[in-house]
């Protein structure tokens, strides 16, 4: 049989005979409806049209015009001409501009310009000046890695050049090839909280969070994913603008128990971020892959499947790590008896989850069953290591690697300052370690670049 | 759910069991049965099963409903649980294996344990088999959209992805299916 192509599948998956449900089915349904059902209160989502569509695409209209004149003017400042000193008009343009601050209302430059840089003011009947200094061009080098980072030049190369794009559009490249449109939020699923006296997760002196600050939690979390998705920061050092990446977002283990992921031993992205933080630089949070440093930072000794509570969360959560050989795929059935919600952090050699428990989870009860191939394995509460500091070091340090990477693609959730004084007590505990002693300086180096001082 | 409940009448469905109503649980099921049903009958290949499933999936959405928080559509939300309860039953107890570092290296990636209890003989049956044999991810994305008949932007919204990210599975899982299609016609 020769192999079908895709529309023939698809048309085969559209193929249906009525499926007519058997008589009585409906009256079963409904006599089995509770006398009172309490409903979510969540606010129902309303329907709007997307702007992002089209404004992408003028965006992206933007961009190819930006382009094209940035092109323009890489072309005319390599063609020969006078020295900006030699010419009367310019020495009087400049004089000038050492007088006369630029105008609050001024038209915007016609190039990029430090902050405070004022634009020369032409007379009428004056020649036009000549083109201005070229900005300090990057080299091939430099611009082709930034470029392959997703990084474009700020307010959508303002100007190009004469005759070029006058203007462009203010912000109109600036991020848009980077992150595009933020990835809509995953349906909050249903949750129902139970408090409880007996709680495993939480510590004898706390009481379990009620259902309203776990709700609130969660909502915040999910406001937590909306501004990052939107959320940028400028690097003047680099003139490029840096947008934040959406994290990994919980799931729901009553509507989605099974989660799937293949092992992958690539390093790429940890050599990108050792690289640039040992250059001064930050990298582009759309070009981390959190599996791909966990992979920089494995260490020995960590066993295939290991679970602790996380420093960076409170007691209702855990984090998980499984070690399994590369290129394969793993399902993870988490139980929602035990399991309120999940989400990846990554998959690299070893994939992380967070997890968070339901406080009045029993201790003896399965948290999850791990399939690999025909294998399974069950995993209970009573397995995961008691504390933090009960994980083995390689566990660990693949925790505060993921956290480290999540800080990296701006994630709001994590906390630079705790992974800092975490990877600095892991480089404490591990002193033989060369990759505790890495990860702690690498998060020092970006402690600095962010301003952020650890200390 | 092929033809897709108007998504202000569930909303105001919703608000009416909230008040107390009841009979808003009723016209809700009515909105939504054949969906489920016509759903969990493709799924399955069984008209009996499905129907029992079908009633065991109202059940956990009753229970479920506390949390549900209006960021899907109710119908969405259901079928997702109506999903999950046919992948639920699917699921037979398997002997725990400890995973050593032994058995890991040489484990090859099987077929899910779907595959291994549908039944055989109906026609379309094949193309069925072969859907319950993607990986999950897949899987859930081809029973949404052809035969949950959930628009892409709504499965997307509730995956956490783009539409783009929706539609490249779908690519990937046409292409998965066509070997698999092709392997069980040798």
């Amino acid at each position: 049989m020769s192999r079908m192509n895709e529309r023939e599948i698809a048309r085969k998956l559209a193929e249906r005979e009525e499926l007519e449900p058997p008589a009585g089915l409906l009256e079963k349904i409904k006599s089995e409806i509770p006398p009172s059902i309490p409903v979510g209160t969540g606010t129902p989502e309303v329907e709007t049209p997307s702007p992002a569509a089209p404004r992408q695409r003028w965006l992206m209209a933007a961009s190819v015009a930006a382009m094209i004149g940035a092109g323009l003017l890489a072309f005319q400042l390599r063609t020969p001409m006078a020295p900006v000193e030699e010419t009367a008009g310019s020495k009087a343009l400049l004089q000038r501009t050492d007088r006369a601050p630029a105008a609050p209302s001024a038209p915007p430059p016609a190039r990029m310009s430090p902050p405070g840089e004022a634009e020369p003011l032409l007379d009428a009947g004056q020649a036009p000046p000549p083109p201005p200094p070229p900005p300090k061009p990057l080299s091939r080098k430099e611009a082709d890695e930034l470029k392959s980072l997703g990084y474009v030049a700020p307010q959508g190369v303002e100007g190009g050049v004469e005759g070029g794009v006058v203007g462009g559009v203010p912000g109109g490249v600036a991020g848009g090839a980077v992150g595009g449109a933020p990835a809509p939020r995953e349906a909050e699923p249903p949750v129902q909280e139970v408090g409880a006296p007996e709680s495993v997760a939480a510590p004898p002196a706390a009481a379990p969070a009620p259902q309203a600050a776990a709700k609130e939690e969660r909502r915040a979390d999910a406001a937590a994913d909306a501004a990052m998705a939107t959320a940028e920061s400028v690097k003047p050092g680099l003139e490029v603008r840096r947008k934040s990446v959406e994290a990994s977002p919980f799931k729901d283990t009553a509507t989605q128990p099974l989660s799937t992921f293949e092992t992958d031993s690539g390093t790429a992205s940890y050599e990108l971020v050792r690289r640039l933080l040992q250059q001064g630089k930050l990298p582009d949070p759309g070009a981390i892959r959190v599996g791909e440093v966990l992979n920089g930072f494995e260490a020995g000794g960590v066993p295939p499947v290991e679970g602790a509570p996380t420093p960076f969360r409170d007691s209702r959560y855990r984090l998980l790590g499984f070690r399994l050989p590369a290129g394969h795929r793993v399902e993870v059935e988490f139980n929602p008896a035990v399991v309120v919600r999940y989400r990846l952090l990554g998959n690299g050699i070893s994939a992380l989850y967070e997890i968070e428990l339901r406080p009045e989870a029993p201790r003896d009860d399965r948290v999850l069953t791990l399939r690999l191939g025909a294998t399974e394995k069950a995993v209970f509460l009573s397995g995961l290591a008691p504390s933090w500091e009960k994980a083995s070091p390689g566990f660990r340090l693949a925790a505060l690697a993921a956290e480290f990477a999540e800080v990296l693609k701006g994630s709001s959730r994590a906390d630079l300052a705790e992974v800092a004084r975490q990877a600095r007590d892991a480089r404490k505990g591990l002193p033989n370690s060369a990759r505790a002693a890495e990860l702690a300086d690498l998060v020092e180096k970006a402690a600095r670049i962010k301003g952020a001082s650890p200390e | 759910m092929r033809n897709r409940p108007d998504p202000g009448e569930e909303g105001r469905l919703l608000a009416a069991l909230a008040a107390g109503d009841r009979e808003a649980a009723e016209r809700l099921v009515e909105r939504t049965y054949k969906g489920v049903f016509a759903l969990l009958r493709r799924l399955s290949g069984d008209p009996d099963l499905a129907a029992d499933l079908t009633q065991e999936t109202y059940r956990k959405a009753w229970d479920a409903l506390p949390g549900f928080d209006r960021r899907s559509q109710f119908s969405t939300w259901l079928f997702r649980i109506a999903y999950t309860t046919f992948l639920n039953h699917l699921r037979r107890p398997r002997r725990l294996v400890p995973l050593e570092e032994k058995h890991e290296a040489a484990v090859p990636d099987p077929a899910p344990a779907a595959d291994e209890v549908v039944g055989r003989g109906m026609e379309g049956d094949r193309l069925r088999r072969a859907v319950l044999a993607l990986p999950e991810d897949l899987r859930y994305t081809v029973t949404a959209v052809f035969w949950g008949d959930l628009p892409v932007k709504e499965i997307a919204r509730q995956e956490g992805i783009t539409p783009v990210g929706i539609r490249k599975r779908l690519k990937k899982a046409f292409r998965l299916l066509a070997l698999a299609l092709e392997e069980d016609a040798r």
